[in-house]
């Protein structure tokens, strides 16, 4: 038999071509191997620069960093596959934080569990009407969400933290399970929900039409816009979740915690691979792209590089990486892709 | 340009620039009596930029290397966390900590001292560390009060610029400020919190002279928003007629006070608390068990009239001088 190199790229379940090589590992997707392998550079770099880089207490950081991080950035996954996008991020977390430590002090555990969920749940809710309902653009909807809810979080903690948190909620952020940090189990946790989600379920299949292609995804009958409302509403959630872990990281109710992790998640989903114009990519590169931007301001912050400085490199890479998707978006355009 | 090579081309940008980039990093000092790592909100301001030196100045005297990381913000007190796990990560011998939120770097100050790490305050009191070096933020906030009532000795209206909301150092001036105002004729008329910066302060003091075109005074926490109340004050030609109160003396300040548009200025000594939170530091790595662990370095009163007379050697860092980020 002869060993055939085949001449035209397949085309995978979301009518998508890829850029594959064969090679003898077989056909590897670009997209999918570049980040990873530069992560594994980027940490042997560090290694060999900063004796301190490849210790467990260190991995042990750089994992309790990521966590909350890597919540929002599974959430915020669902959104940009639909080609949206929620800037509230940061807000929703410092909300939920609030909310959340009003409900630990006041009424006890179960309250401010609840406390926090609903704040979440009810961010995602108006983001989700707003976008759907009155058509109001994605960004718009959720920069001026992003102020509601940031006032919102200063007008219920009038402006200063909440401490006083139970000390069992507290301990969850530096407790481990065989080691592993517990923030790092329920991120881990929650990548597997959202993976099961958009790649085995019937929503999450309607998550990547919609994303692909609104008009197609409406002629097969496909409900538009109540995936996006729903893709809104578990963004939310999942952003919730980060939320209660970096609140019991700082043990006390923040007016003003989050307010990085907008930009942080649009750069690590983007830089793991999801389009910003919908319906592509897969979110176990959401989780590298987690990996590289926490690895990237852990090694900088090892090696002494000022913070100015790794906002400037942060930056730059998702320059990088967007500049990368287009490209290979205007190339499946031309090639006549999705 | 095909797509594969497209491809391959990012990614080798971004490899040569990560390769790059540790080129360009600084090296470790070749002899080195040990790490200072430095862990601060933000280095924005005369207050941080003056206690750096100093911390700096006295590190290199003493043959130590320093390693400085700024949240870039009170509100960033995650990334403080993030970043005082990293300096215990990265084995400093000595850490000084100025907390965004004192509650919330406890712990992982805590964890420092466990290590082995010898952790003071800088700036402020940290809970948790071995002992601190700072002005008592209660006292400069006593002493604006004392300098209150003697630009309003029959009392007045007042507009705050409270600084950072939630800060422990601007929540405590505040609050010993207004303790020591009560029973007098100095009212508060508004109140607004903005982070530590000139332009928040100009814009601020300016809605209060438009609302309130003959308020007598404006107190601003620290020198950032206190000489953009200056500034503002002196926009709307009404220098000496609505006093400016404020706390630490930078080059503007200075200026300011010179040209009568800053009234009080309680001067801290941020310098001198970086020379001696580092020698703090070293006498505790080096075994000594000093007699006075919490070291309160005392304010100066700065007016108009005495600007020339007080020695300024403390309270600020050479004229240009910025921290090596």
């Amino acid at each position: 038999m002869n060993n055939v190199r085949p001449t035209k790229a397949p085309v995978n379940e979301h009518n998508q071509q890829e850029r594959a090589v064969a090679g003898p590992l077989g056909r590897l997707d670009l997209r999918q191997i570049g980040l990873p392998i530069v992560v594994i550079i980027m940490g042997l770099i560090f290694s060999f620069s900063s004796s301190n880089f490849m210790t467990a207490s260190n991995l042990r950081n750089v994992g309790l960093q990521a966590a909350a991080l890597a919540c929002v950035s599974f959430g915020q996954t669902f959104v940009i596959l639909t080609a949206g996008l929620d800037l509230s991020v940061g807000s929703t977390v410092a909300l939920v934080s609030v909310a959340s430590a009003l409900g630990f002090t006041q009424y006890g555990w179960m309250a401010g569990v609840i406390f926090g969920f609903l704040a979440g749940f009810l961010v995602g809710l108006i983001n989700g009407l707003v976008v759907t309902r009155m058509r109001v653009a994605p960004f718009i909807a959720t920069l001026a969400m992003l102020s509601i809810a940031s006032g919102a979080a200063l007008n219920l903690s009038g402006g200063t933290p909440i401490s006083g948190l139970p000390d069992s909620f507290t301990a969850l952020a530096y407790a481990t399970v065989l080691g592993v940090p517990a923030p790092v189990i329920v991120a881990v946790a929650l990548l597997a929900v959202g993976y099961f989600v958009l790649q085995k379920s019937k929503f999450g299949r309607h998550i990547y039409a919609v994303g692909g292609n609104r008009e197609a995804a409406h002629l097969c009958g496909i409900s538009v816009a109540r995936t996006e409302f729903m893709a809104y509403v578990v963004c939310a959630l999942f952003t919730a979740l980060g939320g209660f872990i970096l609140t019991a990281r700082v043990a006390t109710g923040q007016p003003s915690l989050g307010e990085s992790l907008a930009l942080m998640s649009v750069a690590a989903v983007v830089l793991g691979g999801i389009s910003l114009f919908g319906g592509r990519g897969n979110i176990l590169g959401v989780a590298v792209g987690v990996v590289f931007v926490s690895v990237l301001a852990n090694g900088l912050n090892l090696l002494g590089v000022s913070s100015y400085t790794q906002l400037m490199v942060i930056g730059v890479a998702m320059i990088l990486a967007i500049a990368g998707d287009q490209y290979m978006s205007r190339d499946l355009r031309a090639r006549g892709g999705a | 340009m095909s797509t594969g090579r497209r491809s391959r081309f990012i990614l080798s940008a971004v490899v040569a620039g990560a390769v790059g980039l540790t080129a360009v990093m600084p090296a470790g000092a070749a002899t080195s009596h040990g790490t200072i790592g430095v862990s601060v909100p933000t280095v924005e301001g005369p207050f941080f930029t003056s206690m750096l030196y100093g911390i700096l100045k006295q590190a290199k005297e003493e043959g130590y290397a320093v390693k400085i990381l700024s949240a870039n913000g009170y509100g960033n007190v995650a990334t403080q966390v993030s970043q005082i796990e990293n300096l215990i990560s990265g084995k400093v011998d000595i850490m000084l900590v100025d907390p965004a939120d004192p509650n919330v770097t406890k712990r992982p100050i805590q964890e420092a001292v466990k290590s082995g790490i010898i952790v003071l305050g800088a700036g402020d009191p940290a809970p948790g560390a071995l002992g601190s070096v700072s002005a008592s933020h209660c006292t400069v906030g006593q002493d604006l009060a004392v300098g209150a009532k003697k630009l309003l000795p029959d009392g007045g209206t007042v507009g705050v610029l409270a600084g950072p909301a939630g800060a422990h150092w601007s929540t405590e001036r505040l609050r010993c400020f207004k303790e020591d105002l009560k029973g007098t004729k100095i009212k508060i008329v508004a109140e607004r919190t903005s982070e530590p910066a000139v332009a928040e302060g100009l814009s601020i003091a300016s809605d209060f002279l438009q609302r309130f075109p003959d308020l007598d005074m404006l107190y601003g926490a620290d020198d950032t928003v206190g000489d953009g109340a200056a500034k503002a004050v002196e926009a709307a030609n009404r220098c000496g007629k609505t006093k400016v109160l404020t706390a630490v003396l930078g080059e503007q300040a200075e200026e300011l006070t010179r040209k009568g548009c800053i009234n009080y200025d309680v001067a801290l000594q941020p310098v001198l608390m970086g020379v001696d939170a580092v020698k703090l530091g070293i006498a505790i790595r080096n075994g000594k068990k000093p007699a006075v662990t919490e070291i309160s370095i005392p304010n100066l009163p700065v007016t108009p009239e005495n600007i020339d007379s007080v020695n300024k050697e403390y309270t600020r860092s050479p004229k240009g001088w910025r921290p090596p980020l």
